[in-house]
């Protein structure tokens, strides 16, 4: 049962390589530019200046301040990425296989269109956030070591400079955390993806947007509310969210100032994770019955519309 | 023994179309029956029906499941081949036996690779690189390599070259069937398959109009060549249909026994694609 959906989702990696090429991508582009600046300061004496795609370092090689930006950067831009790809991933998981007709092939095995939906979802939810947070992870590591040679080049202390200074144990326990509480909260968002693919004759691109806003203007001129966009917005903000006890400002992510901060020493990182409050919020329990509705039309469409 | 298949008063309605139309039958074990019958005559909505992919009234039974019920289970016994040009185009050789051999209790991964091995498919080729008839003998290889009691074929070869053809169904015979398995084929090409089937199902406009094993088929359905006098004479005994080929007639006769025709001219067992001639141009149902 277990290994019947590790293989699922394999299988669903091996079709759609972006979920992880992606974030590699995002990591070689970081590190080739860092080299690049690494070289550039080491060999013209200039200060050391990186900017690519939002790290920015600068400073004499021997005097490299800004090392926070080092862990946050590649968190938040592989997360934004594979945001990205998962959406793609979600509104062609169950259209594409219908399009080629391959289903005809996997609906030959004895696989039920249940684990075959779930597989997807999971894939989506778990999968790709801790693939990205694996490459997050690595290329953090190697744009640490890249600046530690900087400045040992630059006649500067690495280890005053960068690996006493910065919480890493406790930045990664948060941004794992935070990868997954994030992704949990957006499962219902998730399942519409799937069932607008499992539905869609021609484009499922625009199921997945046209209902939705026929819906929000239909409740807009009929009873002259919000709620269906106001809920929908809600859920993408991730207001509500309760599973940080940090201030409501700091759950939209501003990396910058969430890892001045935590270098400053003014945050209690791990106080701050509150998985109970997570786990018992209505916001995530209502999320998850709306996923199963979601995930069941799915399955139901994709067993009947053959 | 019991039957593998066991339908009875199936019916499969599309608004007022009746694809299927209150049809009964039995496939026993260890049988190769060919499913034969024009476009749109309710082939595939019958097969869909017995694989469990489509819904249908009357009672139907495969391998003692409920077909659309339990799937999954059904899916360990049964395989299938709905079409072969049908596996995904991104997908590695080598992947797709992983994958299988993952899911299918019943793959064989070695029986697989050995019949790869015959063929120019190699195990790092993706299927988009492979032609027409490779994407075919790797899927027919797949699912060959599953130890199934029912194998069911929907047009295995359509599309294929002849010598691909006469090897498919030389190795299902030879290597494939025993007497545990069978074997349900639909074709167009009747003439190729007619060799190797054991019974015959005609269905037409979603009706079966004829279910029956090949010997029965010999023993009811003469063909007869005759000249001259004996056209008359072999009128009056009521033919099914009759036919101009080189200047003789050839009938065919149903019920009528074979020694009496013997006197009238030459006869022999009506090859499959005339009797579907016969039986469809005819008026009245089963027998």
């Amino acid at each position: 049962m277990v290994a019947n959906m590790l293989m699922l989702i394999r299988r669903e990696l091996w079709e759609h390589k972006a979920l992880y090429y992606a974030p590699l991508v995002v990591s070689a582009l970081l590190i080739f530019g860092f080299i690049l600046a690494f070289f550039t300061a080491v060999f013209t004496g200039a200060s050391f200046q990186v900017a690519v795609a939002g790290l920015e370092l600068t400073g004499a090689p021997g005097t490299l301040a800004g090392g926070s930006a080092l862990l946050a950067v590649p968190f938040g831009l592989t997360s934004f990425v594979v945001a990205v790809v998962i959406f793609f991933y979600g509104i062609d998981a169950l259209y594409a296989e219908r399009k080629d007709k391959s289903i005809l092939f996997w609906r030959s095995l004895p696989v039920t269109d249940t684990e075959t939906v779930i597989s997807k979802w999971l894939t989506a939810m778990i999968a790709a956030p801790i693939m990205a947070f694996a490459v997050a992870f690595v290329t953090q590591l190697i744009l640490l070591l890249l600046a530690s040679l900087a400045i040992l080049f630059g006649g500067g202390n690495p280890v005053e400079l960068i690996w006493a200074p910065l919480p890493f144990v406790q930045f990664w326990i948060l941004t794992f955390y935070i990868a997954i509480t994030m992704s949990l909260w957006l499962s219902p968002i998730i399942g519409w993806f799937l069932l607008s693919s499992a539905f869609a004759k021609r484009s499922s691109l625009l199921w997945v947007f046209v209902p939705v806003i026929v819906i929000a203007m239909l409740e807009g001129i009929v009873f002259r509310s919000g709620h269906v966009s106001q809920l929908i917005g809600e859920r993408i903000g991730f207001a509500g969210i309760s599973g940080l006890t940090f201030p409501e400002d700091m759950m939209v992510m501003d990396e910058d100032e969430v890892a001045r901060q935590l270098l400053a020493g003014d945050i209690d990182i791990l106080g701050a994770l509150a998985p109970i409050d997570f786990l018992l919020s209505p916001g995530l329990w209502g999320g998850f019955i709306v996923t199963a509705a979601f995930l069941a039309g799915a399955v139901y469409f994709r067993r009947f519309r053959a | 023994m019991s039957a593998l298949v066991k339908a009875t008063g199936i019916s499969k309605h599309f608004g007022a179309v009746r694809a299927v139309d209150d049809v009964s039958f039995d496939i026993q074990p260890g049988r190769i029956v060919g499913l034969i019958g024009p476009n749109g005559a309710g082939k595939t909505t019958l097969l869909k029906a017995v694989l469990g992919l489509t819904q249908c009234d009357g009672a139907l039974s495969v391998c003692g499941l409920d077909p659309f019920k339990n799937r999954r289970e059904l899916m360990h016994q049964v395989s299938y081949v709905a079409d072969v040009s049908v596996l995904p185009s991104w997908i590695k050789v080598s992947q797709l036996l992983d994958f299988v051999e993952s899911v299918h209790p019943n793959f064989s991964r070695s029986s697989a690779e050995k019949a790869l091995q015959r063929t120019k498919v190699m195990p790092n080729a993706k299927v988009k690189e492979l032609s027409k008839g490779m994407v075919a003998q790797l899927h027919l290889s797949i699912i060959m390599a599953i130890d199934a009691k029912l194998l069911i074929l929907d047009e295995p070869t359509l599309g294929l070259d002849i010598l691909f053809r006469k090897a498919f169904y030389a190795e299902l015979l030879g290597d494939y069937f025993d007497e545990d398995r069978t074997i349900v084929i639909t074709t167009h090409q009747v003439e190729e398959i007619e060799n190797i089937l054991t019974d015959v199902m005609f269905i037409d406009d979603g009706k079966l109009v004829l279910d029956a094993s090949v010997d029965e088929i010999s023993e009811r359905y003469t063909e007869l060549m005759a000249s001259g006098d004996d056209v008359a004479k072999a009128r009056a005994l009521g033919p099914v249909t009759e036919r101009e080929v080189f200047g003789k007639s050839v009938f065919t006769f149903e019920g009528v026994a074979r020694d009496q025709l013997a006197s009238l001219g030459d006869v022999r067992t009506p090859g499959l694609a005339d009797l579907f001639v016969a039986k469809l141009g005819k008026e009245g149902g089963a027998w």
